[in-house]
């Protein structure tokens, strides 16, 4: 089931705003979480709104992306409320979320979830940057209207704004469109100045539009062409990372380089949506060493920097979320050193995946790679290599 | 305390084998290799204690960290490893079927697969990682592996974790 969202001379946040309004007017969710301006400046967080007179602070479509919602939209259903809440995710932060599902700490059934075709981000930098070049003197640094970055996003993919190009998460996504969604909202294609497409993807979001009673959309034309091309691009993208990363990181004295800035302050990990441990190994004191450990190994290296375990931290997070990462690329822009943390955690990540045939977040029923397994697998990786191998 | 200044001897000596000036390659068998094998208590730990028990012997390069299962040996402990200069890392368990624990050998599976994805990225190769199945009776079969394991490794030369230190 197709729905449209007509413009009607409104700017596409505007119309966005409306909808959301409507929503909660029609009792078709009870609340939302959408991005929304937290003070009058320009940071930009998910916001839960039940009235709709709060909805003009919202943000829905802009390149401010600093919390990952999934983890939000787990906080919000880890339990039973009694309430609908529709959440307005990019689709990482479905990914996010349905793989949270997965280790059950979030349930869907309360949750309908509104997935969009992707405005992509800026970088930390970049987005302080972009909000300053287009605030004016006079009112000082608020947010900038996102509408100039909507349109070039969706109109023009691929094409830096005024000298602005997404965040390299963003470049380098394997799906800018909402995958496993209730309802996407596609604007890949669109006609901006007539309105938006809503599509229900699942029986509940079929419910959820019926209920709005909106006009009938179709599928955007060329939305299937300009996807294929966004893909091919991001594609070619990912390729030039993954060289960039195999040379910066293809020995470890090249990996201590890389992370030689890093101050173990562990925000990657706090920020990271599926580091999904109720309480991290590094937290407990498995690896607090005695301090005469500390000078043993000075002695057998000549010296040893401190904090330590700044690799080990890194290749441990790798390994026990690399899995189901999803790619939103907010380690790095937590990560106060400036490491791109997450242009190497996607490319090794991507790789691990391929090996376990696994898409995080892309199917509700298909499980953690690491939380099943076959009797019969991977057979070449046991034994010595030889004949008399099982 | 004999045993100690022997072990300390052994370490100076090993040391003197890996500080050579730069540039001329490592001598095999000047070459003495730390390999860390994570063990089941219930199949390869009984055939090692079966080989000691049968008078076989097996290189003293392998350290055995006795577990009771492999399914518990974490990446994390593996990496560990590999970071604080083991040159090479065995796990190795009861065969599929014949885990103790139902399945915690699956399990393992799945992680060394993950390792072996990872590891290699960063230089450290793929055949300093193995994963191997060797049942409480097959002590022979335990001291051989050891002795092919230490002599691959022998012939890899030093894992560069060892030779500088990991931050």
């Amino acid at each position: 089931m197709m729905s449209f969202l007509p413009t009607k001379d409104r700017t596409i946040t505007q119309t966005l705003q409306d909808f959301l309004a409507q929503v909660l007017e029609t009792k078709a969710a009870d609340a939302v979480l959408v991005p929304s301006r937290v003070t009058g400046d320009a940071a930009v967080k998910p916001c839960l709104i039940c009235h709709p007179d709060q909805l003009h602070h919202t943000v829905p479509l802009g390149p401010g992306f600093f919390v990952n919602a999934g983890t939000m939209v787990s906080r919000l259903s880890w339990k039973l409320s009694g309430k609908k809440t529709a959440v307005w995710l990019r689709p990482c932060e479905i990914k996010a979320f349905v793989e949270l599902t997965k280790l059950k700490q979030g349930d869907r059934d309360e949750v309908i979830i509104l997935g969009m075709d992707c405005p992509m981000a800026l970088s930390r930098k970049d987005y302080d940057t972009w909000v300053q070049s287009r605030s004016p003197a006079e009112v000082g640094p608020g947010l900038p209207d996102p509408e100039e970055w909507i349109r070039n996003r969706y109109e023009h993919p691929g094409k830096p704004i005024d000298g602005f190009t997404p965040a390299r998460a963003c470049q380098v996504c394997e799906t800018p469109y909402p995958v496993n969604a209730d309802v996407s909202v596609q604007l890949f294609g669109a006609d901006l100045d007539q309105g938006i497409v809503l599509q229900a993807d699942t029986r509940k979001g079929e419910d959820f539009l019926e209920g709005l009673h909106l006009p009938p959309g179709k599928k955007p034309e060329g939305r299937n062409t300009l996807m294929a091309d966004i893909q091919a691009l991001h594609e070619k993208a990912f390729q030039k990372m993954e060289t960039e990363i195999q040379d910066q990181t293809g020995t470890m004295d090249k990996l201590n380089h890389f992370f030689s800035a890093c101050i173990n302050c562990h925000n990657c990990r706090s920020v990271c949506p599926v580091c999904y441990c109720r309480e991290c190994v590094f937290n407990t004191d498995v690896f607090v060493h005695p301090p005469f450990q500390y000078l043993q190994w000075a002695d057998k290296w000549g010296r040893v920097s401190m904090p330590f375990d700044t690799i080990f931290f890194h290749l441990t997070r790798m390994a026990h979320m690399g899995l189901t990462c999803v790619g939103c690329g907010q380690c790095t822009r937590a990560c106060p050193a400036n490491i791109p943390v997450a242009d190497l955690f996607i490319t090794v990540a991507r790789k691990a995946q391929a090996a376990f045939d696994y898409k995080p977040g892309a199917d509700d029923a298909e499980p953690l790679p690491l939380s099943v397994f076959q009797e019969k697998e991977f057979a070449d990786i046991v034994g010595m290599g030889g004949s008399h191998d099982t | 305390m004999p045993e100690a200044q022997a072990v300390r001897d052994k370490d100076a000596r090993q040391k003197n084998a890996l500080q050579q000036p730069a540039g001329q390659p490592i001598v095999p068998d000047a070459f003495e290799p730390v390999a860390i094998a994570f063990v089941c208590n219930w199949c390869t730990y009984t055939a090692a204690d079966l080989a000691g028990t049968s008078r076989l012997t097996y290189p003293d390069n392998v350290r055995l960290v006795r577990v009771m299962c492999t399914g518990m040996v974490d990446t994390q402990y593996v990496i560990k490893a590999f970071l604080e200069g083991a040159d090479a890392v065995l796990v190795s368990g009861c065969h599929p079927g014949d885990c103790h624990y139902i399945n915690g050998n699956y399990k393992a599976r799945r992680r060394i697969k993950l390792l072996k994805q990872i590891l290699p990225r960063f230089g450290i190769e793929t055949q300093r990682l193995r994963l191997t199945w060797i049942g409480a009776s097959d002590g022979i079969e335990f001291a051989r592996t050891m002795i092919r394991f230490v002599d691959e490794i022998k012939q890899m030369g030093p894992c560069q974790t060892r030779l500088q230190s990991v931050i």
